[in-house]
């Protein structure tokens, strides 16, 4: 790829930035529903019990941790294709 | 300045784009948690194995008004929950590093 005077990197660094918190937006989203749907299974409350609340709570924070640990991989796998390439 | 320019009311009406960008933000989050919502209802409380009438009945009904209630208080909570135990690390920075690692990529090419 041709390389990006010092404008383009800032324009194109500002789109990388709203793409950004769009995609964490839809993580988020995402998140709610697969907990949601894997946690909550009873509909004849209109609350939360105790049980189901338990179960988001680990739900949430392992896909948070999910996520860092694929996060951590890819960034692995691309320094050794870097490194291949080189 | 022409008279015919100015409006009826003498306002000059400017366009604040970041105020806009953060109006689209507000507006895409609630576009995004609706649709969720709209899935995942459909797959908790409607009868899919049968559709013997077209009309919501009243069971899923029941179903529908605390499925949505229980989904809103499930998006505000994890949202606290998260933000209260990974204060740090419940950021689009810290969950999205790839952005930021491709960034730096292009800026160490040059």
């Amino acid at each position: 790829m041709e390389s990006l005077n010092n404008k383009e990197q800032q324009e194109f660094q500002k789109i990388v930035e709203q793409k950004q918190m769009k995609d964490f937006m839809r993580l988020y989203s995402s998140l709610v529903e697969k907990c949601f749907t894997d946690c909550v299974e009873d509909f004849t409350s209109a609350k939360l019990s105790n049980r189901e609340l338990t179960c988001i709570s680990k739900c949430s924070e392992k896909f948070l941790k999910h996520s860092e640990r694929v996060g951590q991989r890819f960034q692995e796998q691309n320094a050794l294709m870097n490194q291949n390439l080189r | 300045m022409s008279f015919f320019v100015n409006n009826a009311n003498g306002i000059q009406h400017t366009v604040d784009p970041r105020k806009i960008e953060i109006a689209t933000t507000q507006f895409e989050a609630m576009n995004i948690t609706f649709n969720g919502m709209l899935d995942t209802c459909y797959n908790k409380c409607i009868d899919r194995e049968q559709y013997n009438e077209a009309d919501v009945t009243k069971g899923e009904g029941n179903c529908i008004k605390r499925c949505v209630s229980k989904y809103v208080y499930t998006n505000k909570y994890i949202g606290t929950y998260l933000q209260g135990k990974y204060y740090y690390t419940f950021t689009p920075k810290s969950i999205l590093k790839h952005y930021d690692l491709y960034l730096k990529s292009l800026v160490e090419k040059k």
